[in-house]
């Protein structure tokens, strides 16, 4: 019997509590008391009130007040209850196995999506029956209007992007090896044009609108390759909208798709995201973040469309919209979205500092989604968590909260976290909103002060982690460059000797803008950490070794093997233990691992499949009894909204 | 229930429509344990549960003329008593403290156990507490459909959640005891768990 079976028997064979001795005899006395007349209805008592036959006379009277009196006003009321908005949940679905480009169909009924291994799925919502009609697709994929066809961009065996049906799984050819590939953001009702989005560099986006049947591509606009620019046809075609950013500013722009017209809103106080038209086009509904104390408000505004220009200013129609993602806003107004919600957070299990191997169950300490960044205070009393600009204080043994200091000028940016020895400082790779630098900050641990000790060019995965001394921190550029900083003058010098670093140097100059040439010739070293006895730092090996612990002396003259993993298994972080006898590793996404240093066979010592989607950072206790890991577990629910826009503006829909 | 049953429940609520008293106890004594129990499962502890039954009951003699017979009499019942506790849970800011009350202690003690052996007590228990501890919507779906036996689409008429959302949920709720008691596919071993505190859903 497998094991749902035994679970529902199991509910099915549950004992009843058994109704004590004297409650038929109490209900049987309320009946008695209770003066149970025969009801007449109201109707038939004002049509007939002597319990005859109806009165003609009150029949006519009756018709009379509906025609004047209650039909204008049931139009009033109909208009009043089309003023609150409706959300109702969608079929219970599972978007889990797609990993890109969820999109819902027009009619709502199917959702389409990249899958693992990056097949185009289609997902029926009414059966959950899965079918996979293309393979080596990605990027995000768009219906047509009339949901006959998907397009997307196929990589392989010839570049090209595809429309494909999503019945039947028969393919045509849009447009022939895109360079650089375009990845979709709408498909005109016509079918005749295309929107995506594309990188011709790794430092810049361009929104693209391309005709299909000449290939005519046009650049709508240009930006740096950390905003999306959203593009997206107005529902009769004729026009685009997308979004910039300059400076702080956000702009939201209407374009007619001739170039014969071009409008922009340029006073949203905050970000735009998933700028989306309604399906009358009177409106543009978006996401607007705010900045605020102690954390940012996300609500969702509407602007007002007429013609090809915007009307007045945003309104707000919908407060805290969090993590909300929209699919699709039908021609019946109900716009489909996703909201997740974050279960994962910080687990600990206790270990065996001798052999290095778990005496319990990871269990979780702190529920925490977003990425956290923890790490143990020296006393291992404490375990400092980083997310959303709170930097939280709570107890290694009970999760229970001790102290929490803002930050709402710091963004955490990259990963890794890591507290003095003495106990004062506590360092981590950040992002000042205010002068947008990154680097690595410090945060004083008694005053909650932030410092920035070493201002670094993004991308940010600086993995920064203390000498046992208190004085030198390790940590690793974008390049994959280990630097050693002192903290008392905040210079940094490389690990590498002077003629390794110019080969890095060299090869990064000569590759920057082939990536995949560089990842083939670099020599990328990641999460760097100091030895307990600060003689080395250890870090991965990445690249064609990727499952690979090397150690390097601090004057960079002697490296060594720690240990590489077996079947293309890769490390992705990891912790010595405090005697430096054990490293403690995340890989294959949901295992945690563990490998003498003395050259001994590692050994699996979790799978966090039943608790989340993977585990990173693993952090070894100072007294080696326990390591915490972050496990990332998400859930999403899909519902759709209704009557959300302004009321006023709606009567004219 | 069979037709004979349900035709007869039928000709209860006419007559009961009619203030036949006789009646309105037949149809009491049919149904008045079944919503005792639910009752008690849910607010956990016996004092309350009779007067929340007394409460459902009172509301179905005073509104019985509303019953248009749509939907079945038992669907119909179940939804006032879920309502009725509702309303009570709305009401009661001290929550539910405990549900692990008298009677399951009864049930799962050896002499006077139901269940026919140890593993099946001690996977009873395990649910039992698991069932406790799941949120809201979760647990009147398990409530209502296992424990009380009702159909998905009486569940979902209770609950006023279309069919679908009581099948997700159910799912959900697999996914979830999985988890909670640890039990794998080929037997029973217990694997890593979340130990999660209680009233805390996960």
């Amino acid at each position: 019997m497998n094991m749902q079976k035994k679970i529902e028997q199991s509910l099915r064979a549950a004992p009843k509590p058994p109704a004590p001795a004297g409650l038929l005899d109490k209900l049987q006395a309320d009946i008695s008391a209770w003066d149970m007349k025969t009801q007449r209805s109201a109707l038939r008592m004002w049509f007939a009130p002597t319990g005859g036959r109806f009165s003609l006379w009150r029949v006519a009277a009756a018709a009379a007040v509906a025609i004047v009196v209650l039909l204008p006003l049931s139009y009033g009321a109909t208009k009043l209850i089309k003023r609150f908005i409706t959300i109702s949940q969608l079929p219970a679905i599972s978007l889990r196995s797609i990993n890109q480009g969820a999109a819902l169909s027009p009619d709502g009924k199917q959702f389409a999506g990249i899958a693992g291994r990056n097949q185009l799925t289609v997902i029926d919502l009414s059966s959950d029956e899965r079918r996979n009609v293309a393979e080596k697709c990605t990027g995000d994929v768009v219906w047509s209007a009339d949901g006959s066809e998907i397009a997307v961009y196929s990589y392989g065996p010839r570049p090209a992007l595809l429309a494909v049906s999503p019945k039947t799984g028969k393919t045509r050819t849009l447009m022939e090896n895109p360079q650089p590939p375009i990845y979709l953001y709408d498909w005109s009702p016509d079918g005749k044009l295309i929107l995506g989005d594309r990188t011709p560099t790794a430092e810049i986006v361009e929104a693209v609108l391309v005709n299909l049947e000449t290939k005519k591509e046009t650049v709508l606009a240009k930006h740096t390759a950390d905003y999306s620019l959203f593009p997206h046809f107005s529902p009769k075609g004729d026009l685009v909208s997308y979004v910039t950013k300059e400076g702080d500013r956000y702009i939201l722009h209407l374009q007619k798709i001739d170039g014969t017209s071009h409008v922009k809103y340029m006073d949203f106080p905050g970000e735009i995201r998933q700028p989306l038209w309604s399906p009358d086009s009177s409106h543009i509904v978006f996401t607007g973040t705010q900045k605020g104390f102690p954390r940012e408000y996300k609500d969702l505004w509407a602007l007002r469309v007429q013609g090809n220009q915007f009307i007045g200013a945003p309104l707000p129609v919908v407060p805290d919209v969090g993590q909300i993602k929209f699919y699709n806003w039908s021609q019946n107004g109900q716009l489909a979205y996703r909201m997740g919600f974050e279960l994962g957070g910080i687990f600990v299990l206790l270990m065996d500092s001798q052999t290095g191997k778990p005496t319990g169950v990871p269990r979780q300490l702190v529920r925490a989604g977003g990425f956290p960044m923890h790490c143990w205070s020296p006393d291992g009393k404490q375990i400092a968590v980083l997310r959303q600009k709170q930097l939280t204080f709570v107890s290694a043994s009970t999760g229970e909260q001790i102290r929490q200091v803002s930050l709402p000028e710091v963004t955490q940016d990259g990963r890794g976290m890591s507290w003095s020895p003495d106990g004062k400082l506590i360092a981590f790779p950040g992002l000042v909103d205010r002068e947008n630098k990154t680097g690595i900050f410090l945060i004083t641990v008694e005053s909650g002060d932030v410092k920035l000790l070493v201002p670094l060019e993004a991308p940010a995965y600086f993995d920064p982690s203390w000498a046992p001394d208190s004085k030198t921190i390790v940590y690793r550029t974008g390049l994959g460059v280990i630097y050693f900083v002192n903290i008392e003058d905040g210079k940094p010098r490389s690990m590498n000797s002077p003629s390794e670093h110019n080969e890095d140097m060299r090869v990064w100059e000569q590759n920057k803008n082939k990536y995949e040439e560089w990842l083939k010739r670099a020599r990328i070293r990641i999460w760097p950490v100091f030895a307990p006895d600060g003689s080395s730092v250890a870090y991965i090996l990445c690249g064609q070794k990727s499952g690979t612990v090397m150690a390097t002396t601090i004057d960079g003259k002697e490296t060594r093997e720690i240990f590489q993993l077996k079947n293309n298994k890769s490390v992705h972080t990891f912790d010595w233990s405090p005697d430096g006898r054990h490293i403690v590793f995340s890989s294959a996404d949901k295992e945690i691992w563990c490998a003498p240093t003395d050259g001994s066979e590692p050994f699996q010592i979790a799978d966090i499949s039943a608790l989340g989607d993977y585990a990173l950072m693993p952090k070894w206790s100072p007294k080696g009894d326990a390591i915490t890991f972050y496990v990332a577990h998400e859930e999403s629910r899909f519902w759709v909204m209704e009557n959300f826009l302004p009321a006023a503006e709606a009567g004219g829909r | 229930m069979g037709k004979f049953m349900s035709t007869r429940i039928k000709t209860l609520c006419k007559r009961v429509k009619k203030a036949d008293k006789d009646a309105a106890c037949e149809l009491l004594k049919i149904y008045y344990e079944d919503i005792y129990s639910y009752l008690r499962r849910l607010c956990g502890s016996r004092h309350d549960a009779e007067d929340l039954t007394q409460q459902t009951f009172l509301k179905v003699w005073s509104s019985l003329d509303g019953f248009t017979g749509r939907s079945k009499f038992s669907t119909w019942l179940y939804r006032i008593a879920h309502n009725t506790f509702l309303d009570w849970l709305r009401k009661d800011t001290a929550g539910v403290q405990s549900r692990l009350d008298q009677w399951w202690q009864d049930c799962t003690d050896q002499n006077s156990s139901p269940f026919e052996n140890l593993a099946e007590r001690q996977l009873a228990q395990c649910l039992y507490e698991a069932v406790d501890r799941l949120d809201e919507d979760k647990k009147h779906v398990v409530h209502l459909h296992y424990y009380q036996g009702l159909s998905i689409s009486q569940t979902a008429k209770v609950l006023d959640v279309a069919t679908s959302t009581v099948k997700y949920r159910l799912r959900e709720v697999f996914k979830i005891l999985r988890v909670k008691i640890g039990i794998e596919e080929n037997g029973f071993i217990q694997k890593q768990t979340i130990p999660i505190e209680k009233g805390e859903a996960i």
